[in-house]
Formats: structure tokens, C-alpha cells, sequence
């Protein structure tokens, strides 16, 4: 039976693997077999953990918030909880996976989602494997181990998964655990509402939150695009067409720049972190920023 | 003069500033011209005498439109004219059209997938602004547009004569043979000048290079105005023999006393002669000279030469700067084309020979009457090939020697007095006549045996090339045998009457008909003929011949055959009234005529005095046969001799009934030659080399179709047949990467 299950669960894994492009599979063990080199870490902790430690009478200069009411009613004294850190804070991963995130503006280059994937995937195998549980937001259980991967990568491109502009969030989200958000945020105004709401649910649950905003070069600076143009965005929007498109990159530059500080004002008053990557970097560079390992990396400024 | 001369400066300016793509410079600077019957149509005139029309020229000249029918732009000297100016009022109202409506045709954009839609609808808003036509491809159409109006309208170009001086304006005209075949080009060149002429009110002398028709002497005609010279004009016409520069020099010599010419011109053929140096020095001494040159040399055909059944075809051309073919035809006297050859010149070869073996000929050898290299229309691209014209005199066999004719049934005189009018007769015995070397044709009637020495000796010389033609009757039909060398068949013993069982008992009978391939065929039978006795052939030899005639029961009535070169020709009945009343019919001079012309001719002819020839037919200056008109004379021997070809005697056929003699222009004329180089005063300049050259109108259809095409091109490929060339789009979302 058990048997059973475990080949069941090596051909999900393989046909989850399927959707991504064979080297960007290579590319991911690599950076995920980079981040175990680099020993045992952890993703930055947010507040005191949740776990009990011990209980002691109230001391001068204790938070009264910390003072539990039912330990001092049945022992008749003050009594002041102390705890500790949960030793397996569960990490949620979402990317956007639709639309805007598929396109490939260079035939070398990766596409959001598929860098996202690589980058997201890396980081759940390195957690994975050091015994964290990881799990997809908008999706359901945590994993941790060798099969930890596949089962996260399967949620990532089931069929059963939709993964819209905003993650849905319909499952317990536990204190302090952590929440990576991944995606260009481009969305019409109404999803944009939605965006901000669901950053809020998150941030009201106490996570521990970080916004990866992926930007393709091309998106960053319009003046890399020239001539006559018909623009085909997402299923449904009417194509744009310009001419002398270069002579609206100074407009549209600025533009995107507020649309880049918006997102990072999201976060900002979220409590959450922000990164904000480009396309032409490598997955793994997003993966330490993740990490707090590559601060030195910040996201290039914006050329307007 | 000068307010005219702004005013010209004025339009070529206009001119130059409209002019679209250079379209208008494209066209070779020639005159228009009529492509069809490659001449123009001049006005109307009747009929003037130049000297008359002198008288007339102190009248002042009429308006030029009515006069030449020219544009205002060609009366103030416009360079270029334009036929339906009126199509051009739309051209402007075509072009803003045009450039609204191509301001309209977006161009395709390439398509690009773009993630911040969002963000570019808010700069863009909900129109689209996709890119429109290129300027350079807008100019393109303008251009196709602008080239299609200008050739609409029937844009062509002035041909600019100047006029050096004041004065009278002298036009020399080669108006020959060698002109003939370009001769729209040249008379459309005329008008040219008498055009420019007329517009600044000059006189004109013109002097044609060679004698007229008629047999006018060289001379130049009388100063006269516009519509005289027009009129003159109109009746000039080229003549197929040789222009006379030696003559037109001693009457432009003439002029030379009165002065007053503002400019000369020489329309030339294009060749040189003995007499050019002296002629051009003598037209620049009157005025500044300015030459007309012809682009397409005449060539020549020289006279045929027939030897061992191959005709051999001389050519010899004047411009031998590159290689080229021409086709030779050759004729037949109805003027059928019955073979066809190329001869080839290669380059700096001025002359080519090829030869047309006679058996080639679709018809018999003797049908070929005329050589000419196609295409080129002149007398001298046409040779006569007629041989007949050498003597073919007859021998009528006598006994003894004497004048058997005087005896008016003996058969002889029924002979002589068929061929008496037409040819040299001699009498004498057979050995006498052969001996003389007078004679072609030796006459035998059945009376004169062939037997013995004479047998012997007319046979060698029938072998040699002479005709014998014998009569039968009752000697014959009783001393026949086989196997008779000087009877072209062998014939039964003893004659056959009409009545007899052989004859199929006819009533009468009459020649029935003329073999088609003999030299009877183009003979008619006669009804009247009754033919009561004659020869008849014997079936049961196995025997060889000709039937030229043939009797209404079937039998022959004139067998020939060839014997060595010569032949022997048997008529089957009495050459008198004996067996039958043939000698009475016009067949029978017929027959007789015929059976001399078709002869070789083999006698001695050094003594020969050719007769006066009367015209049969000659050629006009474009090579074509015509009748002959009153002026021209009989060709004598000395005119024949000396090459004297001119009015009286054209190039042609003169002959009579048995003897034809052709008198072809390369009888005179051996070579041809460039004009070759010129000092530098004299201005030269070229008849339009043909049609095409000079079709501006052509030129900016083409240019109009070649822009339309080139810019549908460059939009198809900008908006259709090229998208899919690199515009492709991925529209499946889960199409991954070709590669990091």
C-alpha cells in the first residue's frame, strides 16, 4: 500500500516536472543544492514564538500582556508565561501564474512564472530538506523531506490550482509562519483592490511576509522597444497598437516606476519585505535575497 | 527675338521643375512618329510646284497650329509637348487623392506580447495609433501616379533644331533608294525643321540628292515658305536608285553666288560615296552644316550567282561594328516565299555569302524570280534572278541547206513564223547549224532526217547542253526505232488517226492539258485544236520521260527528256497542218516559245548584241515589283552595260517573250560605306532608329507599372504575404521556453 502510494507520488512529481523546461529543473537542483552548501539556515523569524517554555511569577519590567490569567488565578499570583520558538515555522509560497507572468519577451530568457518556479521550487527543496515544512498557499498541506518538492510542484501546476492575481487563501495560517508572494502585480484596478485585501488578510495573521516583484528589462525601460506595434496582453484585453513606441517610454517609464513603489508600499506597510527582481538575473540571486544572504544585490534602479 | 527666347527659358524651366523621377529624360530625344505606316501625316495640301510655290511664299505665313498642327508649347519652342494637356488638370486632384488615401493604409505593426497592459492603456487610451505609409513609399506611388498622367497625357519630346544664323535654311535630302527604308524617320525629321522653320519665320531651299521620278535634273528648289515646303514635301518621295552628290554639288555650287542661308541640313541615308567630302564642303560653305545620320544602315543584296544547282547569295553591309543575322528570302514570280536562310555576319565582317541549293526550292528551280533580305525594305535588299536573259537563239533543220520556209505547208515555215518575232532563227543543215555555234535550240521537222553524221553529231551536242526538239510525221512514224538517243521516248511504228481503234474513236481530238511542272504550265489549252494523226508512245518499253502536253484520249503530245546536259523534246505530231491544225493555234507559238525559253543557253554570244529590252516590271525604292511607267525606256545593251541606273531605267525586270533580263541597283552599286567621321563644326544627329526608341509614351507606362508594382510589393511585404516571416505569436500560455 505503501509502495502504492510512493510510485503514485514519484509519477505526480514527474508529470509536475513536465511543465517546466528541463534545464530550468537542472537550474533549480543546482541552486537548491547551492543553498545546502551553504549549511543550516533559517528564514528570518517574525515575534516571539509560539511554543511554551515555562511559567515564573511577574518580575519587574514584564510585558503585563504576557501575564497569564489562568495560571495566576489557580496558583493566586502573578504569573508570567515565557515561550519559545516554534522549532518548525512552515514557509507558503505563491507566484502568479497566469497571464502576464507567461510571456517570454526573449527567447533566451525564462518567463516570470517559469522563473518564479525555478526560484520558488529551489527554495522549497533547500527548506524541504532541512527538515521546514513548506506548503503553497493557495493550496493545502505542508511537506518537508525528499518528496517535499515534487508534492509543492505538483500544487504549483495542477490543474485543479488556480492561481489568479491574488493568492486565495482558504486555509489555517499558523503565527509567525512564512508567507513568500511572488508576481509583477500587473492587474486591472478592480484586482489591484484585491491584492491589497489579501495582503492585509496575510499581514493580520501575523506572518511573516516578503513580496518578490519580477520584472522583465523590457518592462522596466520601454525605450529598449521601438517601431510599430500591436501589444497583446492577457486573454481577452484588446491588443494596443503604437507607432514610435520609443516616443512614449518616458511616459510609460514613469509610470511603471510608480506601479514598482506602489507594490513596495504594499509591503512596506504590511510589515512585509520587499524585493524587487529583474528578469535578466539569475533565480538564484531572488532565492538568497529571500534569504536575507544578498542584500548587497538590491534591484537596480530604475533608469527613467 | 529675345522676349521669345525668355520665354522658351521660361517653359524648359517649368519643365525641369515637373518633371517627376527623371521619367521625362528617359525617353530617347527623337521625334514622334506614326509607328504604323512609319510616317507622319502632313496637312493637307494640294499639289504644289516648288518654283510656284516660291511665288507664293511672299504671303506670310499662317498660324502655325493650322499649319503644322503643333501645340502651343512646340510653337514657342518648348522642349518637351504634351498631346491631351487637359488630362493633367486632374493630376493634382490625382496626387492629394492618392496621398490622403495612402495616409489611411496602416502599415502592419509587429506584434509584441506585453505584461503592463494596464499601464499603457493609460498613456495610449482606447485608440489605436499604428504606423502609416513611409514617405519614401508614398513617393513611390506619387511617382507611379505622376508617370501614368504625364503618359496619358502624351508627354513626348521636341527634338530642338537651332538656326545659327539669319537666313534662308537649305535641307539637302537623300530621298534614294538607302533612304527608303527609314524614310518616316526622315521625312518626320523634315518636318521637324520646317516646324522650327516656320515658328521663326525662315525660309527654306530644299535640293533632293537624286533624280526625280520623272527625270528631273538635280536641283534646288526656289526659297518658299512653310506651306510650300510642306507641300513639296509631302510629294517627295525616295526612288530606287543611287543618290547623284556629284550633281547635287554642282547645284548647291549654284547657291553659292546668292548666299543668305542661316543654317543647312543634310538628311542623309547614311552612306558615303565618292562625292561626300566635295558635297559637305559645299553645304558648309553656304551655312553651318548639321548633318542627320541613319542608325540602320541599308545592306545589299549583290547580283545571284547559279552555279551546279546552288544559287549563291552575296550580302554586303555598312556597318560592321557588332555580328548579325538576316533571313533571306527567296520568291517566286507570284510573289511567294519559297525558301528561307539566314546568312550571318560576324563582327567586322561587312560581307557574308550563303547559298541556296536549288532543290531546297519548294517549287521547280525556274520559279525563282527574286532574292530579298527580309525586312529590309529597298531596292538594293532585292535582287531579280530571272537567267532567261542570256541569247537562246534557234536552228531550224533543213535539207540540204536551203529555206525550206519558203514553202508555205513545209514544216519550217509554220516554225519560223511562230518564232520569228521573238528570237534569232538561223536555217541550215544539221551539222551546219551545230557547227555555227549560233544556236540553243535546234528545230527538227519530220521532213529533215537525223540519221548518219547528223544523228551523231546532234546527239553530242544535245548532250552538251542543246535542246532538240523534233516533230513527228509520216518519215518518223515509219523509220521509228527503239532505243533512239534523239527521241525523248520510244514511239511505236506507224501513226495513230483519231478514227483508229487506239484512239478510243473520239469524235476529234484536242490537247487535253499542260503538265503543271513543265515548262508549259502556265499554258491554257485551246478547244479548236483538232490533232487527227500523230505518234504514239510504245507501252511495252520500259520507258523514262516527261509528258509537257497531253491529248484529250490520253495519249502524250509532247514528250521531253534529259539527254547528258541538254534534252530532247518530241511533239507527237506534224509541226505543219499535215496531222493536225495545232500549227494554227496560238499553243502552238505557245509551245514553241516556251520550249526555247526553258532551253539552255549555250551558243557563243560574244558577238551577241542584246536587243532594246521593253520594262516588264521594276522596283520602287522599297524593293517592290510594280509596273512600269511611261517614262521609263527599253533597256539597251549599252545602259545594261554601263550600270546607268536611273529615272528612265529603274532597277526591274525588261524582257520580252523569250528573254528576261533583270537589271538590279547592286548592278551599279558593289559597295556601301559609312558616312564615317565629320569635322567637329558639324553638328550630327540621328533619325529616330525605330518606333520604340522614340515611344516616351511606353517609357512612362512601363515606369508607371514597374513603381505600382514595386511600392504593392513593398506593402505586401509590409502588411501581408510577409507576416510570417518573424511576427508569429505565441498565444499558448504554457509554451515554454526554447531554452535559458
Amino acid at each position: 500500500m505503501g509502495d502504492d502510494r510512493l510510485v503514485k507520488t514519484l509519477e505526480m512529481v514527474d508529470e509536475t516536472y513536465s511543465g517546466i523546461p528541463p534545464d530550468a529543473i537542472l537550474l533549480m537542483g543546482e541552486i537548491a543544492r547551492f543553498l545546502n552548501d551553504l549549511g543550516k539556515h533559517k528564514l528570518p523569524q517574525k515575534g516571539q514564538g509560539t511554543d511554551y517554555y515555562d511559567a515564573r511569577p511577574y518580575r519587574h519590567g514584564d510585558d503585563p500582556r504576557l501575564i497569564s490569567g489562568r495560571i495566576s488565578r489557580r496558583l493566586g499570583k502573578s504569573m508570567v508565561v515565557e515561550r519559545q520558538d516554534e522549532t518548525r515555522q512552515p514557509t507558503f509560497i505563491w507566484r502568479k501564474g497566469n497571464g502576464s507572468t507567461t510571456i517570454h519577451y526573449d527567447k533566451g530568457r525564462l518567463s516570470k512564472k517559469e522563473y518564479l518556479d525555478v526560484a520558488f521550487l529551489a527554495l522549497a527543496k533547500s527548506l524541504a530538506t532541512g527538515d521546514d515544512k513548506v506548503g503553497v498557499l493557495d493550496g493545502h498541506g505542508l511537506y518537508s523531506g525528499g518528496s517535499a518538492t515534487g508534492r509543492v510542484a505538483a500544487q504549483f501546476f495542477g490543474v485543479n490550482i488556480i492561481t489568479g492575481n491574488v493568492p486565495l487563501i482558504g486555509r489555517k495560517i499558523p503565527l509567525n509562519s512564512n508567507v513568500i508572494l511572488g508576481s509583477d502585480f500587473f492587474a486591472k484596478a478592480e484586482d489591484q483592490e484585491e491584492i491589497i485585501r489579501a495582503v492585509g488578510q496575510l499581514a493580520e495573521r501575523g506572518v511573516n511576509g516578503h513580496i518578490c516583484m519580477v520584472i522583465d528589462p523590457v518592462e522596466l525601460d520601454l525605450r529598449n522597444v521601438t517601431g510599430n506595434k500591436r501589444f497583446i496582453g492577457r486573454e481577452g484585453q484588446t491588443p494596443f497598437t503604437k507607432n514610435k513606441v520609443q516616443s512614449i517610454a518616458p511616459r510609460f517609464n514613469e509610470m511603471m516606476n510608480k506601479h514598482i513603489e506602489w507594490v513596495r508600499q504594499l509591503a512596506h506597510s504590511n510589515g512585509f519585505k520587499f524585493t524587487l527582481q529583474r528578469m535578466d538575473t539569475e533565480p538564484l540571486d531572488l532565492v538568497l535575497k529571500i534569504y536575507g544572504l544578498n542584500p548587497g544585490n538590491p534591484a537596480p534602479e530604475l533608469h527613467l | 527675338m529675345q522676349a521669345m527666347e525668355k520665354l522658351k527659358q521660361g517653359i524648359n524651366g517649368l519643365f525641369a521643375a515637373t518633371a517627376l523621377s527623371g521619367s521625362l529624360l528617359m525617353a530617347t530625344p527623337a521625334l514622334a512618329q506614326d509607328n504604323d505606316n512609319n510616317s507622319t501625316t502632313l496637312p493637307e495640301f494640294s499639289q504644289i510646284d516648288p518654283e510656284f510655290s516660291a511665288q507664293q511664299s511672299a504671303a506670310p505665313a499662317g498660324d502655325g497650329s493650322e499649319l503644322f498642327d503643333q501645340s502651343w508649347l512646340q510653337s514657342v519652342g518648348s522642349p518637351v509637348d504634351i498631346n491631351n494637356p487637359w488630362i493633367l488638370l486632374a493630376w493634382p486632384a490625382a496626387l492629394a487623392a492618392l496621398w490622403l488615401a495612402l495616409r489611411s493604409v496602416p502599415m502592419r505593426p509587429d506584434d509584441m506580447e506585453f505584461g503592463p497592459m494596464e499601464i499603457l492603456q493609460q498613456i495610449i487610451g482606447d485608440e489605436s495609433d499604428a504606423d502609416k505609409m513611409p514617405l519614401p513609399e508614398k513617393l513611390i506611388w506619387a511617382t507611379a501616379v505622376s508617370a501614368a498622367f504625364l503618359a496619358a497625357s502624351g508627354v513626348e519630346p521636341n527634338e530642338g533644331v537651332s538656326f545659327p544664323q539669319e537666313g534662308r535654311i537649305l535641307i539637302a535630302v537623300d530621298a534614294d533608294w538607302a533612304a527608303a527604308p527609314n524614310w518616316g524617320a526622315q521625312r518626320d525629321a523634315i518636318l521637324e525643321i520646317l516646324r522650327n522653320a516656320h515658328n521663326d519665320e525662315r525660309e527654306i531651299v530644299f535640293l533632293k540628292n537624286a533624280a526625280g521620278e520623272n527625270g528631273e535634273p538635280i536641283h534646288a528648289t526656289a526659297p518658299m515658305h512653310s506651306a510650300a515646303a510642306l507641300s513639296y514635301l509631302e510629294n517627295m518621295q525616295t526612288v530606287p536608285w543611287p543618290a547623284d552628290r556629284e550633281s547635287a554639288t554642282l547645284a548647291l555650287e549654284s547657291l553659292q553666288a546668292e548666299g543668305g542661308f542661316g543654317a543647312t541640313f543634310w538628311m542623309s541615308n547614311g552612306l558615303a560615296d565618292a562625292h561626300t567630302p566635295s558635297f559637305v564642303e559645299a553645304l558648309e560653305s553656304l551655312a553651318p552644316l548639321q548633318v542627320f545620320d541613319d542608325l540602320n544602315k541599308p545592306a545589299l543584296l549583290l547580283p545571284v550567282e547559279y552555279n551546279n544547282g546552288e544559287y549563291l547569295i552575296t550580302v554586303r553591309r555598312a556597318d560592321i561594328a557588332a555580328s548579325e543575322t538576316m533571313e533571306i528570302q527567296a520568291f517566286d514570280a507570284v510573289n511567294r516565299v519559297i525558301a528561307t536562310q539566314d546568312i550571318v555576319f560576324a563582327e567586322q565582317q561587312s560581307e557574308a555569302q550563303i547559298t541556296f541549293p536549288a532543290a531546297s526550292f519548294t517549287g521547280a528551280q525556274g520559279d525563282v524570280a527574286r532574292f530579298s533580305i527580309s525586312h529590309e525594305n529597298s531596292a538594293g535588299a532585292t535582287v531579280l534572278t530571272n537567267e532567261n536573259h542570256k541569247p537562246r537563239s534557234v536552228g531550224i533543220a533543213a535539207i540540204n541547206g536551203r529555206n525550206d520556209a519558203a514553202s508555205l505547208l513545209n514544216e519550217a515555215r509554220f516554225l519560223y513564223a511562230a518564232l520569228q518575232p521573238h528570237t534569232d532563227i538561223y536555217f541550215g543543215t544539221v551539222e551546219e547549224l551545230i557547227d555555227s555555234g549560233n544556236i540553243s535550240v535546234l528545230l527538227v521537222p519530220d521532213s529533215v532526217p537525223l540519221t548518219g553524221v547528223a544523228a551523231t553529231k546532234a546527239e553530242e551536242w544535245a548532250r552538251s547542253g542543246g535542246r532538240i526538239a523534233r516533230f513527228a510525221g509520216p518519215n518518223m512514224a515509219l523509220e521509228a526505232h527503239i532505243d533512239d538517243p534523239l527521241l525523248p521516248v520510244d514511239i511505236r511504228k506507224g501513226s495513230i488517226g483519231s478514227n483508229d481503234s487506239l484512239s478510243s474513236n473520239q469524235d476529234h481530238i484536242g490537247i487535253e492539258s499542260f503538265d503543271a511542272n513543265s515548262p508549259f504550265a502556265a499554258l491554257e489549252p485551246e478547244d479548236e485544236v483538232i490533232i487527227s494523226r500523230y505518234v504514239a508512245v510504245d507501252s511495252t518499253r520500259p520507258n523514262e520521260y516527261e509528258t509537257w502536253a497531253r491529248m484529250s484520249n490520253g495519249f502524250p503530245l509532247v514528250t521531253a527528256n534529259a539527254l547528258g546536259e541538254g534534252s530532247v523534246v518530241l511533239f507527237h505530231t506534224t509541226g505543219n497542218s499535215n496531222w493536225s491544225d495545232l500549227a494554227f493555234s496560238e499553243n502552238f507559238v505557245e509551245m514553241l516559245l516556251s520550249s526555247v525559253k526553258s532551253a539552255t543557253s549555250i551558243e557563243n554570244a560574244q558577238d551577241y548584241a542584246m536587243p532594246d529590252l521593253p520594262p516588264l516590271s521594276v522596283l520602287n525604292s522599297a524593293g517592290e515589283l510594280t509596273s512600269p511607267s511611261g517614262i521609263i525606256a527599253d533597256l539597251d545593251q549599252n545602259i545594261f552595260e554601263s550600270g546607268l541606273i536611273g529615272p528612265y531605267n529603274p532597277p526591274g525586270l525588261y524582257g520580252n517573250s523569250v528573254m528576261q533580263v533583270p537589271f538590279n541597283l547592286s548592278h551599279t552599286i558593289q559597295t556601301v560605306e559609312l558616312l564615317g567621321e565629320m569635322h567637329e563644326e558639324i553638328s550630327r544627329k540621328y533619325y529616330a532608329a525605330d518606333a520604340e526608341q522614340n515611344n516616351v509614351q511606353g517609357w512612362l507606362w512601363a515606369t508607371a507599372m514597374a513603381l505600382g508594382l514595386a511600392g504593392a510589393a513593398a506593402l505586401g511585404v509590409r502588411n501581408g504575404f510577409g507576416s510570417g516571416l518573424g511576427n508569429s505569436i505565441r498565444r499558448n500560455d504554457n509554451d515554454p521556453a526554447p531554452g535559458i
